[in-house]
């Protein structure tokens, strides 16, 4: 019979059992406290330019946004006291980004960084919105109704921890993901704007194509109607 | 007040949605690789959050070990993707992934 989360913590408080449950909670308890006003400052760094980084109509500005996301990451994994973690957070990302920005300017591909502008469609952004409110919602809610309820066993067990004490949650989870799915499919099918931009580009090529044709043929005939009259006069 | 795990928990979902977002919309290789770090961030944050609030494994947390593996596979992510993106520009002269 499985333990619940609040049932063994109320086991651990109470000091009955000697459990691997009650080393966690000492270890938990010897961990630094953090302080709140860096972490919501730093996740507000890290929200606002992770937005900028994906709705930036430029590439070199989506490219800064990123290294400002990664460093503030890095500090605020450094305030959690992740030091290593900061460490790599700060340095190895925001390298790479630089340096692959560099490559393409240098190798001569500059217009590999030029983002075409095209007609503005919202049927993917509002479908693509909704894709994201909708796996927005299904998180928060298990992640609000577990607000206390992280299981404090094994490694594997506080993994699973929601799938395994929270079922209706999830069951409201998977359904939400389910219609996630089904709605990035329907994103993903042909009804993009760029998708449509390139079907109306490739579907005036093909007119254009057809147009070139109808004239050599119409010129064709038309030489041939000359030729044929010129015989007959001659 | 206490910064708990799902304070970290939440801050990595957003995070993660941001990116989502991103990835759905944008057909530009390399701002759908920007929109994939941002997903991956998410990862770290969750890592670090876990372990940083005593709940990413005994001690030393095994989240921390996690979240730098994460941002060692963005690293490679940002260099194979440049070299794909550069490769698929040389080959088609388009930067859109879908083309």
């Amino acid at each position: 019979m499985p333990i619940s989360p609040i049932s063994a913590t109320r086991t651990v408080s109470s000091g009955r059992l000697s459990l691997p449950v009650e080393r966690f909670a000492t270890t938990m308890r010897e961990m630094p406290s953090m302080n709140p006003v860096l972490f919501f400052v730093f996740s507000a760094i890290i929200v606002g330019t992770a937005a900028i980084a994906v709705i930036a109509p430029r590439v070199i500005t989506a490219a800064k946004a990123a290294v400002a996301m990664w460093i503030a990451s890095g500090l605020l994994c450094a305030v959690s006291g992740a030091y290593a973690v900061a460490l790599v957070e700060l340095v190895a990302p925001s390298v790479a980004l630089i340096v692959m920005l560099w490559l393409v300017k240098e190798s001569g591909e500059r217009s590999l960084l030029h983002v075409p502008r095209k007609a503005h469609e919202w049927t993917p952004i509002v479908i693509a919105g909704a894709v994201v409110v909708s796996a927005g919602i299904g998180l928060v809610v298990v992640f609000l109704r577990n607000a206390d309820g992280w299981h404090h066993g094994t490694g594997v067990a506080r993994l699973i921890t929601i799938f395994h004490y929270r079922l209706p949650t999830v069951v409201v989870a998977v359904i939400v993901m389910m219609a996630v799915a089904i709605g990035g499919s329907v994103v993903i099918r042909r009804i993009s704007d760029d998708e449509l931009s390139a079907d109306a580009h490739r579907e005036a090529e093909r007119k254009r194509t057809d147009r070139i044709r109808q004239r050599q043929d119409d010129r064709l005939r038309a030489k041939n109607a000359r030729r044929a009259s010129t015989e007959r006069e001659s | 007040m206490t910064i708990s795990t799902n304070h970290f928990a939440l801050l990595s979902a957003v995070v993660f949605l941001i990116g989502l977002y991103g990835a759905v919309t944008r057909r530009h290789v390399i701002l759908v690789l920007l929109a994939l770090q941002v997903m991956l961030l998410a990862g770290v944050l969750g890592a670090v959050g876990f372990a940083s609030t005593g709940k990413g494994g005994i001690f030393p947390p095994n989240g921390f070990g996690f979240a730098v593996v994460i941002v060692a596979a963005t690293v490679a992510q940002i260099v194979s993707g440049c070299a794909l993106a550069m490769l698929l520009w040389r080959r088609q002269e388009t930067s859109e992934g879908g083309a």
